[in-house]
């Protein structure tokens, strides 16, 4: 077994340059495969942190007719008890009640229609960190009576800067058409121009004197364990029937579907990939086993098994995986730490990233099964790749491959 | 004395109708223990095609062989591949040897197929390497040794592995006068001091010289078989 493993090892050394690219062709395979990961969970999981930490948080929770009544008048069942199970729930980290309407924004230099939530400043921001995305001004931190926190996005449109007025109008819940102004605190950017657009913040308090009570629509609830919402949504909805509780991915099924699709477009990339080193193995080796037809067949004629013979041509594959292989993770590797640290700036490659609601800074990620993965990925590969040519050796007729030279 | 080698009636045939050759016409012949056999012909007459029939490697069309007391037709490919590692030393004309190994390795090649074990094929090799007058060359490769020295080590793989009788298939045909001469006695010395039987094809008469039996063939017939 020794020996055999000892001729393969140097077979694989006679044609130093040939090696050489097999080798690398192998290394930068898996290099790619691995940088492609990276930026694409990078890319995905920091649409979804945003998301979830900006704009969203972990599980929301709406009467069950919310979504095709959005009225005013259509607020939370049985406000009380719910806020009192949410309190005293060991997996929930905060919460933040919303009151939750339709409005028009109004300034003198145009108009919008935005979400207008009202909120607990406190609370809303244990939930969210939207205040770490604030350009300028205070998250609802005001001397002034009606201060209002407006994204960039409509900041532009609406020609606002810190302390413009802006009107906003909207229906009471006695159908009577309510308008006031505020006076801008704050303008956000949470990177993404759907959001940035259309969502202002302002005090409950505001609200509680312009319509004289504050109803509330929305809660959104940051878990203490991101990965439990599923579930945790799940639980909260069986106490309570009367509300739709739904976490993130269930209240945005195009988000958490893009995280799968990547997943799958990961694993046909790779496969790709896979399948074109495997014809470059293929190849080198087919190659190398008809240049010494002789000396295998001076090995047949001596008694070496067709078995062994076989053996020694895998392990000569094997030998572009197993010196291939770990150079490409290490380089990957590398990659990731840089890149997972420093970020990769796309800002050159396209403007307009974030109405998509991406950064331009991705951080790398990859979960590191990946490096197993696409270790035994490549082993199987260079298997594969040497069992096939194998075939060819044991072909031959020992009389005839001493006969060629 | 014992019978290593013996074909009744072999025939073999290559092609097939028209323009079917008749490498081998019925060759019967018997080779004892020890001897030192010379096969003479003039170019297609069916050397290469005989030796290959008592190395196990080629199977006749009709007509028996028995190698060291077995019936090869008895055996199957993988059993032939065994009887040949254990009992048929092969030296063949040019490149006899695993470029990626060293001479030593070369030469302990088929021991190592046998599971013999490290310190006995040690011995083993060193002895016949210095024999053979190839001390000190144990690692180099064969592209760093002369033709004649690495048919030495090609004759030491073969003998290492105590086989019953070694093949050579014109084992000179490449080498100059010297190392003919050179690989000639060291071919001599081993079956005159081991017994080693050796069978030979040859075009070369200093070679047809040394012989003590040489066989002629011709068109695959044997025309003559001479003691000497
Ligand atoms: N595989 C084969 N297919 C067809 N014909 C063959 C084959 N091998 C040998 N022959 C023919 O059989 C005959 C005997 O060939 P063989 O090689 O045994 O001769 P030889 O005595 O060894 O000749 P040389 O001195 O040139 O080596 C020749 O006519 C040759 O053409
Ligand atoms: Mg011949």
């Amino acid at each position: 077994m020794n020996t055999i493993i000892k001729i393969a090892w140097r077979n694989c050394w006679r044609n130093p340059l040939r090696t050489s690219i097999v080798i690398l062709s192998i290394a930068l395979g898996i290099w790619s495969s691995i940088f492609l990961m990276g930026f694409s969970t990078g890319l995905v999981n920091q649409r979804v942190d945003k998301m979830i930490h900006l704009e969203i948080g972990d599980i929301q929770i709406h009467s069950t007719t919310f979504d095709v009544d959005g009225d005013i008048t259509n607020t939370i069942e049985n406000i009380e008890a719910l806020a009192k199970s949410l309190k005293s729930n060991e997996d929930i980290h905060s919460y933040s009640a919303r009151f939750k309407t339709e409005a028009y924004a109004v300034s003198p230099h145009g108009q919008m229609g935005v979400k207008l939530l009202g909120v607990d400043a406190i609370a809303e921001q244990q939930v969210l960190n939207l205040e770490t995305r604030l350009l300028e001004g205070t998250f609802l931190e005001s001397d002034n009576t009606y201060p209002i926190l407006v994204g960039k996005k409509l900041a532009e449109e609406l020609h606002l800067r810190m302390n413009s007025k802006i009107q906003l109008n909207f229906t009471d819940p006695n159908t009577m058409q309510v308008s006031k102004n505020f006076k801008v605190c704050g303008i956000f950017s949470a990177g993404n121009e759907a959001f940035d657009g259309t969502t202002v913040f302002v005090p409950k308090e505001t609200i509680q004197r312009i319509i004289g009570s504050v109803p509330i629509h929305e809660i959104i609830i940051k878990t203490k364990n991101e990965t439990q919402a599923d579930l945790l949504a799940a639980n909260i909805q069986q106490k309570h029937p009367e509300n739709l509780i739904e976490s993130w991915k269930t209240r945005y099924p195009e988000i958490a579907y893009g995280v799968e699709m990547m997943d799958s477009t990961m694993y046909i990339l790779m496969s790709i990939i896979i399948a074109a080193l495997l014809f470059g193995i293929i190849n080198t080796l087919t190659m190398s086993i008809l240049e010494r037809k002789k000396e295998l067949g001076i090995l047949m004629a001596v008694g070496m098994k067709k078995w062994n013979i076989r053996l020694m041509i895998v392990f000569e594959s094997l030998v572009y995986g197993i010196v291939g292989g770990p150079i490409g993770i290490l380089l990957g590797y590398l990659t990731m730490q840089y890149f997972g640290n420093k970020g990769f700036d796309l800002s050159g490659f396209g403007e307009g990233l974030e109405s998509f609601g991406y950064d331009p800074m991705v951080y790398f990620e990859i979960a590191p099964q990946y490096y197993i993965i696409y270790t035994l990925y490549i082993l199987f590969a260079t298997f594969i790749g040497g069992f096939y040519p194998s075939r060819i050796a044991t072909k031959l007729n020992p009389i005839e491959a001493i006969r060629s030279i | 004395m014992k019978k290593v080698i013996e074909t009744i009636k072999v025939h073999k045939i290559f092609g097939e109708g028209e323009i079917a050759v008749h490498a081998l016409n019925d060759v019967s012949i018997q080779i004892n223990e020890g001897e030192f056999t010379a096969l003479v012909g003039p170019s297609g007459s069916g050397k290469t095609t005989l030796l290959n029939m008592i190395g196990g490697l080629d199977t006749p069309n009709s007509g028996n062989i028995i190698l060291n007391d077995q019936d090869i037709a008895e055996l199957n490919k993988s059993e032939m591949t065994n009887f040949r590692q254990k009992n048929i030393g092969f030296v063949f004309q040019a490149y006899n040897l695993i470029p990626v190994l060293s001479a030593y390795e070369n030469a302990e090649f088929i021991m190592l197929l046998q599971d013999i074990p490290t310190e006995e094929r040690k011995e083993r090799v060193y002895k016949l390497l210095k024999e053979v007058g190839l001390e000190g060359k144990e690692d180099n490769k064969p592209g760093e040794l002369s033709g004649g020295q690495q048919q030495r080590v090609a004759v030491v793989r073969a003998l290492a592995a105590k086989p019953a009788y070694i093949l050579a298939d014109e084992p000179t045909a490449n080498l100059d006068s010297t190392s003919t001469k050179d690989l000639l006695d060291l071919m001599a010395r081993l079956n005159q001091e081991e017994n080693m039987t050796f069978v030979f094809s040859t075009h070369d008469q200093r070679v047809i010289d040394r012989a003590k039996r040489v066989i002629y063939l011709d068109d695959g017939k044997i025309v003559n078989d001479e003691q000497r």
